[in-house]
Parts: structure tokens; sequence; C-alpha cells
């Protein structure tokens, strides 16, 4: 999906304003798999997951005359995905407070001190340190890092200005890089 | 590290707001922090729960309108919560059949072209083909299995005292434990039932004759035209079309294919003791030999024409 161009997506917009089903059939085949990945990040249940995606595409389609193609259809799915999560986590907790407070992240075991500074130590201190990150934080970060999103986009789905994200992403990274100092510091070196 | 790693133009720009970070701070966590995405944590999506969801969008973008409830009660192991509103009316209407009718239809719709594969209550599994459609009450799985079939379904039936039924417009097949086919198509101008078995053993009567039945062991097929069941499937079928098995040895395929179309094929030991899946259509004897032998992967098998059938051999890969 993140290789997928901003183009690709614009004619699908289009084509779902046409009500094309071969366009509403791209854009599942070619979004699914992250969106679904994206609303286990909050419900941490795999029949939630499916049941998210599965409205979110129906309401996709119920609503295809009012896609804007001038904005982003990637932007538009992953907040509806998210606003779906949320609510169904909201529901499942009962109290929307906890509701964020509660998504599960484990952060993984320590490495034994022994072990080789390796590619897959290191891996595993970064996932410990995004794990540590706010949650907001790493939600912003994860988006802009690993799914392709503008900060513009991320401001759309998370519901926030886009410099508070500039700001998320910037400070992620700063302490990523204040742990990897702490922790190796040769792999800083310019 | 030889070349500088860089930032995403937009993270370097927002840097303006931040004066003491320089793009050489943020580039290498950026880099680093590749491969850990914390989605990567998700268990991989189910593609068979993928694949319902995809036929349920179709279907709903055909429509215009939301699924069929069946569909979607069947393939969620339990009602999302904003969905209670629309259960609780569900089970108003059932509870109102209840009253009325004593059962509950329930019906289970493949949408055109796409299979459809769902759980009984009993546990047997079933897959619907394209456009088949499968009925039964709340009344199934108590003292008999009874289900409605239009179209084809593939059925592995749960063993159980209770036996399982699969009425269609013309005949009733009965069963207490097996896999085996059946193809219902009142519509057509050859209207037929067609059943055939690939496990256990299966007895097909024709409905207006229930007393004539005929009694299927695996690899063996029926058909019921019109109204009266055959005695069993004759040796040459001009049109038959499924062509199932499932781990079954190719000898047992071959067998079928001699009987069904009145040929012989002659095959090595070896190649007949092969254990195979197929599941095709297949208008003539040569169109299925060639099938047969491209559908296995274990060994090159190759076919040709002998004076009356076929003769299939393995060559060196």
């Amino acid at each position: 999906m993140k290789t997928v161009k901003d183009e690709q997506f614009r004619a699908w917009s289009r084509g779902l304003r046409r009500s094309d089903q071969r366009a509403y059939t791209q854009v599942f085949q070619t979004t699914y798999d992250a969106l679904y990945r994206y609303a286990w990040y909050f419900t941490h249940d795999q029949d939630a997951a499916y049941d998210v995606l599965q409205d979110v595409f129906l309401k996709l389609w119920q609503i295809r005359d009012r896609i804007d193609p001038a904005k982003s259809l990637k932007a538009l799915l992953y907040q509806m995905v998210r606003n779906t999560a949320l609510n169904h986590v909201r529901h499942a907790k009962r109290h929307a407070a906890d509701a964020l407070d509660d998504i599960a992240f484990e952060p993984a075991s320590m490495p034994r001190p022994e072990e080789d500074f390796d590619t897959e130590v290191l891996e595993t201190h970064l996932r410990r340190w995004i794990g540590e990150l706010p949650e907001r934080r790493r939600e912003a970060f994860m988006l802009s890092r690993y799914q392709g999103l503008s900060h513009v986009e991320i401001a759309g789905i998370m519901n926030l200005a886009p410099k508070t994200v500039n700001n998320h992403i910037v400070l992620a990274l700063q302490y990523l890089r204040s742990r990897l100092l702490a922790h190796q510091p040769d792999l800083i070196a310019p | 590290m030889t070349s500088r790693p860089t930032l995403p133009p937009e993270l370097e720009a927002s840097l303006a707001d931040h004066p003491k970070l320089s793009p050489d701070d943020l580039a290498p966590p950026w880099r680093l922090a590749e491969g850990v995405n914390p989605l990567d944590a998700a268990p991989a999506p189910d593609p068979a729960r993928i694949e319902a969801i995809a036929a349920t969008l179709s279907q709903a973008a055909r429509n215009g309108e939301a699924p069929r409830p069946a569909l979607r009660l069947v393939k969620s192991a339990r009602p999302a919560y904003w969905m209670a509103a629309a259960a609780c009316i569900a089970l108003l209407i059932a509870v109102g059949a209840l009253l009325t009718q004593g059962s509950t239809p329930t019906t289970l719709q493949a949408p055109a072209g796409q299979l459809y594969a769902a759980s009984l209550p009993d546990g047997s599994q079933v897959t619907l083909n394209g456009n088949a459609t499968l009925q039964y009450t709340s009344a199934f799985g108590k003292d008999e299995r009874r289900v409605v079939l239009t179209g084809e379904a593939f059925f592995d039936v749960t063993k159980s005292d209770a036996p399982f039924t699969i009425e269609t417009f013309n005949a009733t097949v009965t069963v207490l434990g097996t896999s085996f086919n059946v193809q219902a198509s009142p519509g057509a101008a050859d209207a037929e039932t067609l059943v055939s078995v690939e496990t256990g053993i299966v007895q097909v009567a024709a409905k207006n004759a229930p007393d004539n039945t005929v009694r299927l062991e695996a690899g063996q097929a029926t058909r019921v035209i019109r109204a009266e069941a055959l005695s069993s499937l004759p040796s040459v079928a001009p049109a038959w079309s499924q062509f199932v098995f499932i781990n079954q040895p190719l000898g047992v395929m071959f067998d079928e294919v001699e009987r069904r179309f009145g040929i012989e094929i002659t095959a090595a030991e070896e190649i007949r003791a092969h254990s195979h899946n197929i599941k095709t259509q297949a208008r003539s004897a040569e169109q299925l030999v060639g099938e047969l032998c491209g559908s296995v992967i274990a060994m090159k098998l190759r076919y040709s024409a002998t004076a009356n059938g076929f003769e299939i051999f393995e060559v060196e890969s």
C-alpha cells in the first residue's frame, strides 16, 4: 500500500464517485492488509478487526458520491478505520477515557547482556523504545514511517493540527536518538 | 554507512521549528527504525476471512444496500457491538417467526461466480458454488439434519446418529458422515440432480419414489432426472460435468473415467497408487485425462491415445 501512487488513489476516488465496482474492489484488495493491521492495533482482537474492515468498506460504498477526489482517499480510509476501531474499543471498555490508555503495547523482552549488538537485538531494542513513546506520538510516527502517509494526511486521520504531527514525529525521532546514543553511540556517529 | 542517510523532505522541512536539531541527528534513527513497524505485530489476515469480506462487499455494491444478514451471521463468530441494534431486530423477527411457524429458516446464498464456505450448526462444512442457496431451520441438528439445496454444493458431513438429509427439487440424499457433491439444477432444460461421492456412503432417492434408492460408495455418482432415480450411473454419461476427488489414488479416478466414458486407461501401478485431489469440469475423456495429468505435481505425467482409450505414463523431469 505504501508503494501505491497518490495518482492511483485519485483515480480510484473518481471511479468510486462513478459507482465503479472495479475501483471499489481494487481499493479493497490494495489496502485491506494495512487497514486490517491498523484496526487490530486498536482492538487487539482479530474478529473485531475483520468487522471494522468490513464496516469501513460498506460505509465507503454508501458515501461514494460524497468522496472528494481532491482529498486523500488513503487518509480517509485510515481515518474511518481509526474512528470505527476506537468506537469499538470504547464500547468494549464502556469508558472512552480508558480506551486510549488501555491500548496494549507489549514491549519486546530485554536481550541478554552477553548477546552481540547485532541487527536482531537492535530491532528488539527499537521495538521496545517505540513502545515507550506516548500513545499518540507513537501512532503519528508509525503512520509516517511505515504507512507512507504525509503529515497533512496524518493530521486529518488523527484529528490534529499538522504542526502537532510534525512535533510528534520529530520528538519521536529525538527520543529514539537519545536511546540509541545511550546504547550504541557508534551507530549514531555521523 | 557509506552514504549519508537522509530524511523525507517533509520531515526535514518541519525541523525549521526545531533549530537545535539537524537532519543529521534524526536521519540515523529514521533509517534504523526501518523494519520495526508496530503493525507487524498484528496476526496476518486470514485469506478466507478476507475473501468472505470481499464477497460481502461486492454483493453489497451490486445490490446497492447492506448484505444479507445470514452471510454475516455465519462468518462472524460474534456480532460487533455496533451491530447490536440490528441483531436485536433480527432476533425479534426470528422470535416472531418461531412463534408462528415453529421453526426459523436460515438461508445461505453464495454470490454469483464465487464459492462460499460455511459451517452448519453441527460442524459440517459446506461449500456453495456461485448462486447456490442452502436453507435449514432451527430444528436442524436435534433429531435430524435436513437442508434444502438449489444449485451446487460440496458437503463434508460430521458423523452423527442424526441422519443428514439434503432435499433438492426432485431428490432426497441421505448420509451418515461423508463428503460428496450435490448439483441440483431445477431450472435447466435437462433438470437433474447429480450426486457424486468422495468418501463414505450415501443413499439417494427420487422424491416421488422414496423406496427406489441407490447406494453410492466413494468414487460413484448418480443422477436423478425429472423424478426417477437411476439405478446406477450409466457407464457412458454424455454430458456429465462434475469430477471431484479428494485424496484418492489416481487408480480410483482412472476407474471412474473408464466407467463414465466407456474407455480403457492403462497406467503403471506406482502412478495408480499416487493420491491426489482434483475438482474439475470436463466434457470429454481426453480433456479430463489431460487435466488429471497436468494437475499432478509430484510426477510429470503424459498421456497418449490407444485403440480404446489412453495410456498414462511418467516422463523424466
